[in-house]
């Protein structure tokens, strides 16, 4: 039983691929609208070299304004929740920029920064730094009042509520927004390409949507869903080992127990 | 105005048509407007399509690779398409097909500002940095070219942008040295528009690369019904009468173009009326009536495209084109 448990997602995966390969067969579709997935594979294998080339840029771009949004959102976070004060101050041109739509000033990036690194990196820091400050924020700020308390009575120091208190319990939360935002940034970086660029997946997307090359198209796309996966996956287990006590592995656990 | 005195000389000349409603008809072009669609509002204008009963709505295009889609999936099914990317199209089972190619030379050229012109020679190609607008005609006859010279694609570093005006721009702002467009389009308007002076080479003048060019498509199973082949019909020998007008009246065509794009200014505008009209016909199509194209000159754009740029060729080139639907000139109504 628990093997055919195992095996139970590679099977669904499997089907659909069967029934993506017969139906594009039985019912002859033309290729400018979709290879069958033999054909993906085929050209995922051949053209290789060319998708790790324009992957590692996609990835490096992402990579690159992921990192830049953690290390601003969480100081940003951490000052929010500390004073009502700043909160009021920033919190509604944070909300601002949020809402402007990313794609809407992505062009504006490309005549203010050229069609280098630089845009693509920002459009990924932009779309996946809000999810973080939210949810850095609410997890600062979900510490019981009783929990303070307690740590005060036993003479923990300002510092020490912060460190050993505060923010293990804001750590749930903050991982939520990071895997958000992870998956976001892969986006992020895309949309910048689009706009814009002489490298990257994005750009290959384009251009094999321009050559009909559908299935090197497709094969683009599965490039991009691998990265997408890897980094939500690396981020996933990066919280599996700084937080194994949350409730989240440990429900996971008892259920496989069962 | 001018529509007001075209219905009204209509309503004179034809009383019985007088209650007849117009049929909607639209149309959906490249490319924003320039100056090689004035043809089509000629048509408009002068009251052409009306005398066939038609009301054309033009629209416009981002791209012709982008706007072949449309017409494959039925949501144009007439529309103005480079003819290299519609073959490419139909090579992978789009079922559009030509039925009138209004340019058939390539105007495609690199774009470049004149004081920082390259590439204006062969040599000049490798390394530079070539601004396209992905789903635009320009990639395929770009990758034949770049075939002819013995250079792949890889070879200069290809900037793709998602809009019409973003190429422009990164040429501009130096973030590109050229992009690919056509001679008689960006490089009048973008001087025009910015007063940056501007310089262009022909890819034909510099490999004799070319093929046929602008072309009307239409979606196969809508020109199968007997009903919307007499409104292509119809739309054609109208649209067939408004290039032959522009062609011996450049300068009001060009006036008349105006009237829909008023940023151009007239001497802008006759400008490229004046270029589109030198290359609507080929060596084997002088005398033939506008749009009607020459197997031969398929089979070379085939030849060239197939060689040089990996279009798998078709053995029965009558699956990209058909003339039946043309009519001979005067071009004027069925009565």
């Amino acid at each position: 039983m628990p093997v055919v448990n195992k095996l139970a997602p590679y099977a669904g995966i499997l089907v659909f691929l069967a029934v993506w390969e017969a139906g594009v067969r039985v019912f002859k579709v033309p290729t400018y609208l979709m290879p069958p997935p033999s054909a993906v594979a085929v050209v995922f294998v051949n053209e290789f070299p060319k998708l790790l080339f324009h992957g590692w840029v996609t990835t490096y771009e992402m990579l690159l304004g992921y990192a830049m949004a953690v290390a601003i959102a969480i100081p940003l976070a951490i000052a929010i929740t500390a004073s009502q004060r700043f909160d009021r101050f920033v919190t509604p041109q944070m909300l601002f920029f949020q809402v402007v739509p990313k794609v809407a000033i992505a062009p504006l990036f490309l005549v203010w920064f050229g069609v280098g690194t630089t845009p693509k990196v920002l459009v990924a820091f932009l779309i996946s730094f809000f999810p973080i400050v939210i949810d850095a924020s609410v997890g600062l700020r979900s510490m019981s009042s009783e929990m303070r308390d307690l740590a005060r009575s036993m003479g923990a120091s300002r510092w020490q509520v912060f460190a050993q208190f505060r923010l293990p319990t804001s750590l749930p939360y903050l991982f939520s927004g990071l895997k958000v935002a992870a998956t976001l940034a892969v986006a992020g970086a895309v949309v910048g390409e689009f706009v814009g660029a002489d490298k990257g997946l994005g750009y290959l997307l384009l251009v094999t949507n321009s050559n009909m090359e559908t299935a090197l198209m497709f094969a683009t796309i599965v490039a991009l869903t691998i990265i997408g996966l890897v980094f939500f996956y690396a981020v996933e287990f990066l919280e599996a080992l700084l937080i194994p006590w949350h409730v989240t592995h440990r429900v996971r656990e008892d259920a496989g127990t069962m | 105005m001018r529509i007001i005195v075209g219905l009204m000389a209509l309503l004179l000349a034809a009383p019985v048509f007088a209650q007849q409603k117009l049929e909607k008809f639209p149309f959906r072009l490249n490319w924003t407007l320039y100056g090689e669609h004035a043809p089509f509002f000629v048509a408009r204008d002068k009251g052409f399509y009306a005398a066939e009963g038609l009301e054309v709505e033009i629209q416009e295009g981002s791209g012709s690779t982008t706007v072949a889609q449309l017409v494959a999936n039925s949501t144009s099914p007439v529309a103005y398409v480079d003819a290299a990317t519609m073959m490419r199209g139909v090579t992978n089972g789009m079922p559009v097909k030509a039925v009138g190619v209004t340019l058939q030379q390539s105007p495609m050229a690199f774009i470049y500002r004149a004081d920082a012109a390259r590439p204006t020679k062969i040599s000049e190609i490798k390394g530079s940095r070539i601004a396209i607008t992905a789903g635009d005609a320009s990639l395929a006859i770009f990758t034949a070219f770049m075939g002819k010279l013995g250079m792949k694609l890889e070879d200069v570093q290809m900037i793709t942008v998602a809009n019409p005006a973003s190429k422009e721009q990164a040429v501009l702002a130096k973030q590109a040295d050229a992009l690919l467009g056509y001679f008689m389009d960006q490089g009048p308007r973008m001087q025009l528009q910015t007063g940056v002076k501007m310089g262009w080479t022909r890819l034909y003048d510099m490999a004799g690369v070319t093929t046929l060019s602008s072309a009307i498509i239409a979606n196969n199973s809508w020109s199968q019904d007997a009903k919307n082949q007499d409104l292509l019909r119809r739309f054609l020998r109208a649209s067939q009468r408004g290039w032959q007008y522009s062609f011996e009246n450049r300068a009001e065509a060009a006036e008349i173009f105006r009237k829909a794009a008023p940023v151009f200014t007239q001497e802008i505008a006759l400008l490229e009326v004046d270029g589109t009209m030198t290359i609507i016909r080929t060596e084997r199509t002088k005398g033939k009536p506008i749009g009607w194209s020459d197997i031969g000159d398929w089979k070379d754009s085939q030849d060239l495209l197939s060689t040089f740029a990996k279009l798998n060729p078709q053995s029965d080139l009558n699956v990209y084109f058909t003339n039946q639907f043309l009519s001979e000139a005067p071009y004027l109504p069925k009565k």
